[in-house]
């Protein structure tokens, strides 16, 4: 047992902490309540390597860890949750799965450009009727002889009006249920494939959501990512991973509302005392810090277990169910400890709350993760 | 960052696991409610080394660390909280006497609990009037010549009915309240004086002795006083910061155990011609205890790793027994509950479990203490 962060691990922290300070304590109000996708800012995230996280350095990416990744998802929520958003989606997501199951050509064609930012991704699985069951999905893709025919529509698609690159799942045996999905590759401006308009969301509101509908797309056969009827599969694969890094996201937000609630508490006099004197609040801070911390501890955990090879398919729905639950749980009492200025936008709590609401419902919404963690404890996995 | 066990810490695992399962368990699962813990138990853990296990083993202990030792703590706690209480109590009691003690402290106390001589050893804070409010004790020592005369009454004395000695927090200045007029002393069952009181009539936590203490003009040697006069709170507050620990160590040995026999329970009983667990409303129960279960265990491998470190840990091991106890209690409860009707008779364990563990956000600092500590920490802090 050892539970200190290794240097590289605090050096990446503090990178992403003077960053999330500098650059989006400010403006994240503002993106927020304009609903704008900070464009301006993705040159930056790329040239601190956020852009490609994951990514190998033959790619051109920072080929950081599990928990590297999960350490700067922290930080960035911590003031901005629609860029943390923003980053889960473009690391964890779409170019993951070209990262992980594309062949080398995928791979040397599509990741430099992402990671330079120079190429947004997104990722395309929901649709309007197939949420938490994947497998209800309508989206089919027919192969023709030198490409496949894709048709059909994607709902809450993050960077879905703004992405370059998209990663799409569609059926390509439809009778194979979940084992008959393919993941294709579709870059903007093909013919048949459109952007719907952005989404207006509770929060997360400066980051882009919009549906995709295809009508009779051609994506070239190179454009197939993985194998065939693999794609939902593959994907399986990865979402483990992108729990940690919502988990991860709730946490950096449930922490903003916990440090913003201490300040509160301690400037805010009623009675002739600041409120933090007052038990009622003092038990609130005491809950959140806590339950923040067991949050942390499930999430690094799951990013130990990953990097020494192990599954977490377990671990990463607890870390992520907890995390998510404890953050929004945070964000709540934050308001309330702010009384009426919480609900104010003058203050950053309310949009704390609307921020965190997402992650009990994105990457497998809580109840999913119940399923899944019920699942392997009754089948002795796991736990 | 590494989230395992060294090979050591799992030995020691293993080790106290085994010894539960087939030492403890077969001698407790034929006690009554009624039945106190049996001295031959209590002498066999004390022989297997149970007694002394942080003091270091040039003393004679098994020398553990604070992990370890809370593994130690889980283990037992999963097959007889009481046992997990008495051996608990007395380690902190040994680890008082290393700690604080002078040589002639570890020939005259020590050696008791090293040989068994005394299976165990007690801890006399807690007054009729002064519980979570520990520094406005009122039993008095009063200096007489080279000796101090105890009067006084203490409750809740883990261990009454088994010590051969206790540790007594009396008050050595009658001029200033609170802490800092409080001295620490070691007092031998033998000495005249001494009255063991009533055995408490407990919700659970039976086997274990819990007893009133009456001390009658006591005459204790100054040599038999730890530290300084004036001391004596913080060698108690000192003891109770890895108390922390072991308590929450303890409420999750006995939560796992009790999780282990929802989910046992879950996987036969069937209604509407389908098993308790594959319905949802079971499953969600059973991943929210898992779940709130790992993040205890996390919280107090943390604090006992710091501990061990000998890094700062009074917020973290405050965080851990708020958490963990906390969530024992809840697990306990929605293990009863899918238990159902049978799950409220003596003939299935897990209404035992949940009387056993409601102690644990009470002792060794009340839940409301515990979040006291920790707002105090984070308010401090910014």
């Amino acid at each position: 047992m050892n539970f200190e962060l290794s240097d590289d691990h605090k050096a990446i922290r503090q990178l992403a902490r003077n960053f999330s300070e500098s650059d989006l304590k400010e403006t994240a109000s503002k993106w927020d309540q304009e609903k704008k996708f900070p464009h301006e800012l993705v040159p930056k995230l790329a040239e601190l390597g956020f852009m490609g996280m994951s990514i190998p350095e033959e790619y051109g990416g920072s080929d950081l860890d599990l928990l590297s990744c999960a350490i700067v998802m922290e930080e960035v929520a911590r003031h901005c949750g629609s860029t943390a958003l923003t980053l889960a989606s473009h690391n964890g997501l779409g170019s993951k799965h070209i990262l992980e199951f594309g062949n080398e050509a995928q791979k040397k064609k599509y990741l430099p450009d992402i990671a330079a930012g120079k190429k947004l991704s997104a990722w395309a699985l929901t649709e309007p009727g197939s949420g938490s069951d994947a497998s209800g999905m309508k989206t089919v893709a027919v192969e023709e002889k030198d490409c496949f025919v894709l048709n059909g529509s994607k709902a809450f698609i993050t960077q879905g009006s703004v992405g370059d690159v998209y990663l799409v799942l569609a059926k390509t045996s439809p009778e194979k249920r979940q084992k008959g999905v393919s993941a294709f590759i579709i870059e903007k401006g093909t013919p048949g494939f459109t952007p719907g308009k952005p989404e207006d969301k509770l929060g997360c509101r400066g980051s882009d959501t919009s549906t995709l509908s295809l009508d009779n797309v051609r994506v070239p056969k190179e454009n197939l990512v993985g194998e065939r009827d693999m794609g939902f599969i593959d994907t399986l694969k990865i979402l483990d991973k992108g729990r940690v890094i919502i988990g991860a996201m709730a946490l950096g937000l449930g922490r903003g509302a916990l440090e913003e609630s201490i300040r509160y508490a301690k400037e805010r006099e009623q009675f002739g005392q600041p409120i933090a004197n007052f038990q009622a609040i003092q038990w609130k801070l005491a809950n959140m810090a806590t339950e923040l911390e067991a949050a942390r501890l499930l999430l690094y955990r799951a990013c130990y277990l990953h990097r020494e090879g192990r599954s977490i398919n377990t671990e990463a729905s607890m870390a992520k169910l907890f995390a998510s639950e404890a953050g929004l749980k945070a964000c709540d009492e934050a308001i309330q400890i702010h009384g009426g200025y919480g609900y104010i936008k003058d203050y950053p709590v309310e949009r704390y709350w609307r921020d965190c609401r997402i992650c009990t419902i994105g990457e497998g919404t809580s109840e999913v993760q119940r399923m899944i963690i019920s699942r392997n404890i009754l089948r002795g996995q796991g736990g | 960052m590494k989230f395992e066990l060294t090979d050591d810490q799992k030995a020691v695992q293993e080790w106290a696991r085994n010894f539960s399962e087939t030492i403890v368990a077969p001698v407790v699962s034929k006690l009554s409610d009624r039945d106190k813990l049996p001295m031959d138990l209590l002498k066999k853990l004390s022989a297997e080394g149970f007694m002394s296990l942080m003091v270091p083993e040039a003393q004679g202990g098994a020398g553990l660390d604070s992990l370890s030792f809370s593994l130690v703590i889980t283990e037992l706690a999963r097959i007889c909280a009481s046992t997990s209480i008495s051996v608990a109590v007395t380690n902190m009691i040994a680890d008082v006497l290393v700690r604080e003690g002078q040589k002639h402290h570890h020939d005259k106390f020590l050696s008791q609990l090293l040989s068994g001589e005394s299976p165990t050893a007690s801890f006399c804070l807690t007054e009729n009037s002064s519980g979570s409010d520990a520094s406005a004790l009122q039993m008095t020592a009063k200096k007489e010549g080279d000796q101090y005369c105890l009067n006084g009454e203490k409750i809740y004395v883990t261990n009454g009915a088994f010590s051969n000695f206790f540790l007594i927090m009396a008050r050595t200045n009658t001029e200033i309240n609170g802490s800092k007029g409080v001295s620490a002393f070691l007092v031998p069952r033998a000495s005249k004086g001494v009255v063991i009181g009533k055995e408490e009539d407990k919700m659970g936590l039976n086997a274990s002795s819990t007893t009133r203490m009456v001390f009658e003009n006591v005459l204790v040697p100054e040599s038999d006083r730890l530290l300084n006069e004036g001391e004596g709170m913080q060698v108690a507050l000192r003891a109770l910061d890895g108390g922390r620990i072991s308590v929450a160590s303890q409420a999750l040995g006995v939560a796992k155990r009790s999780l282990e026999a929802g989910i046992e329970y879950a996987k036969v009983r069937e209604q509407f011609g389908k098993t308790l667990g594959e319905f949802q409303a079971i499953q969600w129960k059973i991943a929210n205890a898992s779940t709130e279960l790992s993040a205890a265990e996390l919280l107090i491998r943390r604090a006992a790793w710091l501990k061990s470190q000998k890094l700062p840990h009074r917020l973290e091991a405050s965080m851990a027994k708020l958490f963990s106890t906390e969530m024992a209690i809840r697990l306990c409860d929605e293990m009863i509950q899918i238990h159902g009707g049978y799950g409220y008779i003596k003939d299935y364990p897990v209404e035992k479990y949940y009387r056993d563990v409601r102690v644990t956000s009470l002792y060794e600092g009340t839940s409301e203490i515990q979040r006291t500590v920790i707002a105090k920490n984070i308010l401090g802090g910014l």
